[in-house]
């Protein structure tokens, strides 16, 4: 039983796995499974998994599945559910075929049953006065997830990124962007647009305000009310202005980065 | 990874206490800077040793568009990394900054360090396929 286990998991690591990415601990783990090392596979698979850069999402498809097949070669089904739950968000539609162990498709269609909740991201953009502001999070999968990368063109169609849940982007243009889920060395895991088929947002315009009819009081009556208006205004930027310098957000404020050339 | 050592210098400017960082880099030779097409500056939780918070990739000479997010208090590295035109990361600096602090300006200096290579397919004019 054992021997036609391994043979299958030796056929799949053949036959399927990725052939020529040429990372060196994909390689090993998947050398590992195949000879039935299955212990120390699973260690050559959190480390692949654990890479910073150098992967693709099928290169992370490919680690969950081998780390699944070594855990349930050791019996722990568990971590293996766990992997294919995994597996699952952020890939729902994965295949398996006869190359896979039988044990690994009982697995995922027991999971697929359980519908694990999908990797999905949430992009969301307004426009501020002299830009925009683009916010993502994601939900699902949270264990694979390394970072988020926010993708726009600035308004001026030349793109940059940047690895963080939120930007602030100076535009008087609509800005394009598109968000991704960074997974496992890199790997993008999920997208919210593409660079080919982006999300837009444009900048806050000037709102003009239509003025009310001025209602006829007599003269003397409206210094008061002007002044009170005049007092409000100051009074209200006063606090407006402490609570921008002191009060709401006690975070430091960090500039964009500036080179300097001596 | 072993980088050419990166001087850093944090200037506190007036002794006051600031609420915000102006965050500065060079490069250490102007034979650097040519070689660079792709700056990479990242925030890090913890120093430059630390996780990453956030990253922002612009071409050299150009500022990011994009405005780092403000820092909690706690302890920072502020990263440089420089690609050139095969997408290799050839240069790096990181300076450290103690938030909050007095000190309002960080620079990092650029130095050369041991190179890798940045994208795990094509690459051209220092940009990975897909950026």
């Amino acid at each position: 039983m054992r021997r036609a286990f391994v043979g299958l998991v030796g056929l799949f690591v053949v036959t399927l796995c990725p052939s020529a990415r040429g990372q060196a601990p994909s390689t090993r783990a998947r050398a590992m499974l195949d000879e039935a090392r299955f212990d120390e596979a699973v260690v050559a698979f959190d480390e692949v998994l654990d890479l910073r850069d150098g992967l693709e999402r099928e290169d992370v498809l490919d680690a969950l599945l081998g780390r699944a097949t070594a855990h349930l070669a050791l019996r722990d089904e568990a971590a293996a559910a766990n992997d294919v739950a995994l597996l699952l968000a952020i890939e729902p539609d994965v295949t398996l075929d006869r190359r896979h162990p039988p044990s690994l498709h009982r697995l995922v269609e027991r999971a697929r049953r359980t519908a694990p909740p999908p990797l999905v991201l949430h992009a969301a953009a307004r426009g501020v006065a002299g830009g925009v502001e683009i916010e993502v999070a994601h939900e699902g999968a949270r264990e694979l997830v390394r970072a988020v990368e926010i993708h726009h063109d600035g308004g001026v169609g030349r793109w940059q990124s940047a690895r963080s849940g939120r930007v602030a982007v100076r535009a008087d243009a609509p800005v394009r962007y598109f968000v991704v889920a960074i997974g496992p060395g890199g790997a993008w895991l999920a997208t919210s647009g593409t660079q080919d088929d982006p999300r837009y947002v444009a900048p806050e315009r000037a709102v003009v305000l239509e003025t009310e009819p001025e209602v006829e009081t007599p003269r003397r009556r409206r210094w008061p009310v002007a002044l009170g208006v005049i007092g409000g205004v100051l009074v209200a930027g006063a606090v407006v202005a402490i609570v921008a310098t002191r009060g709401g957000d006690d975070r430091t404020a960090l500039g964009r980065p500036r080179e300097v050339i001596e | 990874m072993t980088a050419r050592r990166s001087f850093v210098v944090a200037l506190a400017l007036f002794g006051c206490g600031g609420d915000s960082i102006a965050w500065e880099y060079r490069f250490e030779s102007v034979a650097l800077r040519d070689e660079a097409r792709v700056i990479e500056a990242r925030v890090l939780r913890g120093g430059c040793s630390g996780e990453e918070l956030a990253a922002y990739r612009f071409a050299p000479g150009e500022r990011s568009a994009v405005a780092p997010a403000p820092l909690e208090d706690g302890r920072y590295g502020l990263e440089i990394e420089a690609r050139d035109e095969s997408c290799r990361w050839f240069a790096r600096g990181c300076a450290e900054v103690e938030v909050p602090s007095d000190v309002q300006v960080v620079q990092v200096v650029v130095s050369a360090s041991t190179a890798r290579e940045a994208c795990p397919g094509a690459c051209e004019a220092g940009v990975c396929a897909g950026e």
